[in-house]
């Protein structure tokens, strides 16, 4: 839920000396995104998907080091990054199952499906598995109903799931 | 009454004119044969040198601004 | 058409966002279209930035697109090199500037696919709609005019542009003569989206005007295991739901006022057949919209959880009988056409609980327990 805001007065936020926001993407972001746009807060989504692939999640210190290269205030950086559900603000495993429970999948057997995986992982939705390789989460429609169920796993999308099959696409999973 | 030929999905194999299971990707080429407006397809003919030449690649969008790996 | 609203050129810049956001649950057609046809989309484009002198156009497709958006990013390169867009651009400079055509992805919120939501979005910031007027043709992304339509509209461009108006006017269901200026006229083709309980789902293209039985028995090969129909989501879940006594209804743009539901929507159909537990797919709706909703206008952010606490508790068979007016006296209060919220999302939650409560009350009513009183606790209150 894109509203439902933490009480931030009393966080710590964690600190390295390296900058999450190195060189490389620095270029990047100067040659490929920021031309694309009028105004520098527009390049925000895109930064923050560079940033998110680069590290696998966005910590606050790379917040605040985009926001200094925008000119722009670190509040207005996560105004816009806690909005989005695909930002991750804290980490999360290697794999990211993403399970769709919207109305088409749910009716053509998504719960039996999301009950299996949990209890194969041993987690419950939103957590990680202690080795750090999965998290696993539900999603909201796929933009795949035809074959529903269906379950996001990182960037690739697996359609036309039964507990079994789906066992496997887990089992193959480095 | 039922739509006798398809339009949208021309290029897109969907039933009752097609299988979904042969459908694959339409690329540039394969569009401008099959049913680009006169105009975007005359272009190919009436460009004076070869269009590779004239756009940097570097111009183009690079995909992993979009934070998705290339290819 | 929307772009007749915009303003006459300055010479300066002008947007157009191809809405690529499909969340809504039920519609997959554009993943289709962006999937194996791409260039459809961007012929279109090339063709409504040359009509209305538009310089950037930009392709908000969502964050959970991945391979689509790869797929259309090579489809853009492509372009490029074929000097669609660019610095050579055969379309001229517009507005002194060369043509350029971006992919800008989403991150996860299915309310960016409101239009001004969009544009919020796009600017980077978070994806709250915006009051209208001034509407985006005058005022919309970067504060410029800006066009805004979705990727089948686009798509749709070239073929009306090759064979003529007339020619799309030919299809579709015609407005009756003596039809009262408010009966949309229904014109051209539509992908319709079937998923959910039949036996071939998929995305189907006909007229306007087909008949959701013929969509069922005819393209999808009937209902899954030979059991009957019950119920049917005509376009998308915000729409509204089709009863099983409207097996026959006749799916163009006046749906909703023959069959009592909001509209045809994205013509993403859900088939449900007899076995389907009308409360769980009401609370699964209003699960979405709640999780969904951006939480700006109150009715709609308290709604809708107010709604879903409700009907998990009926669902749960905690329910009393009054939980089902007030779920009806909460939907009646919520959403823009009441004139409590800013965009439609409220609607949809509003649509969908009083249509499937009006339409299967009975499959309700089994499940609360009928009490007289109410103690405020158990309603909710705290």
């Amino acid at each position: 839920m894109a509203w439902i805001v933490k009480n931030s007065a009393a966080a710590q936020i964690d600190r390295r000396d390296q900058p999450y926001l190195d060189q490389d993407l620095k270029t990047h972001i100067e040659t490929d995104v920021l031309p694309r746009y009028p105004t520098k807060r527009a390049a925000l989504l895109p930064i923050l998907h560079a940033v998110q692939h680069k590290h696998n999640w966005i910590p606050y210190q790379a917040l605040e080091e985009v926001a200094d290269f925008l000119d722009i205030a670190p509040a207005e950086v996560a105004d816009t990054a806690t909005f989005y559900e695909d930002f991750w603000l804290q980490p999360k495993g290697k794999y990211l199952i993403m399970i769709c429970q919207s109305i088409t999948c749910e009716l053509m057997g998504q719960v039996n499906l999301l009950e299996k995986v949990k209890a194969k992982l041993g987690i419950s939705v939103g957590q990680t598995t202690t080795d750090d390789r999965f998290t696993l989460m539900t999603a909201e429609c796929l933009g795949s109903c035809d074959t529903a169920p269906v379950a996001l796993v990182n960037e690739s999308l697996h359609e036309k799931l039964t507990p079994e099959n789906f066992d496997r696409i887990l089992d193959s999973l480095s | 009454m039922p739509l006798k030929q398809p339009i949208l999905t021309k290029r897109i194999p969907t039933p009752p004119w097609g299988d979904p299971a042969d459908r694959k990707l339409v690329t540039l080429d394969h569009f401008l044969e099959t049913g680009a407006t006169t105009r975007y397809a005359k272009r190919s003919s009436s460009t004076p040198k070869p269009s590779s030449t004239s756009s940097k690649p570097a111009s183009c969008v690079a995909e992993a601004a979009q934070g998705s790996p290339r290819a | 058409m929307k772009w007749s609203f915009l303003p006459p050129e300055d010479g300066d810049r002008r947007y157009l966002a191809v809405n690529a956001d499909e969340a809504e649950p039920g519609t997959f057609k554009d993943r289709m279209l962006i999937d194996f046809d791409p260039h459809i989309l961007l012929e279109g484009i090339a063709i409504c930035m040359h009509a209305c002198r538009i310089d950037t156009a930009y392709i908000y497709i969502r964050g959970e697109y991945h391979a689509q958006a790869k797929t259309l990013q090579r489809a853009v390169d492509e372009a490029y090199e074929y000097n669609v867009f660019g610095k050579d651009s055969f379309l001229g400079k517009i507005n002194s500037l060369a043509p350029h055509c971006y992919i800008h992805r989403g991150a996860g919120a299915y309310v960016c696919g409101e239009e001004t939501a969009l544009l919020e979005s796009l600017e980077g910031k978070r994806g709250w709609p915006r009051i209208k007027p001034p509407f985006p043709a005058i005022a919309g992304a970067f504060a410029r005019p800006t066009i805004i339509n979705n990727v089948e509209t686009i798509a749709m461009v070239g073929p009306i542009v090759q064979h003529g108006p007339d020619w799309f006017k030919s299809m579709g269901t015609q407005r009756p003569e003596d039809a009262p200026p408010t009966v949309p006229a229904s014109f051209g083709p539509k992908l319709f989206g079937v998923s959910g309980h039949v036996n071939r789902p998929g995305v189907y293209e006909d007229e306007l005007g087909i008949k959701l039985s013929t969509l069922i028995e005819t393209h999808c090969g009937g209902m899954r295991n030979g059991k009957k129909f019950k119920a049917a989501i005509p376009g998308g879940i915000a729409m509204g739901i089709l009863g099983t006594d409207q097996y026959d209804a006749v799916l163009d743009f006046d749906v909703g006022k023959k069959y009592n539901c909001l509209g045809l929507g994205t013509a993403g159909v859900i088939v449900m057949d007899q076995d389907t537990d009308m409360v769980a797919v009401t609370r699964n709706i209003i699960r979405f919209l709640a999780h969904e909703s951006c939480g700006q206008c109150t009715p709609c952010r308290e709604g809708t959880t107010w709604m879903y606490k409700t009907l998990s508790r009926i669902e749960a068979g905690d329910g009393t009988s009054k939980d089902l007016d007030l779920l009806l006296e909460l939907a009646g209060s919520m959403g823009a056409m009441p004139g409590t919220t800013i965009c439609g999302l409220a609607d949809g939650a509003n649509w969908a609980v009083r249509t499937i409560l009006n339409k299967f009350r009975p499959d309700f009513e089994a499940r609360v327990r009928k009490h007289r009183y109410v103690s405020l606790s158990t309603a909710g209150v705290r």
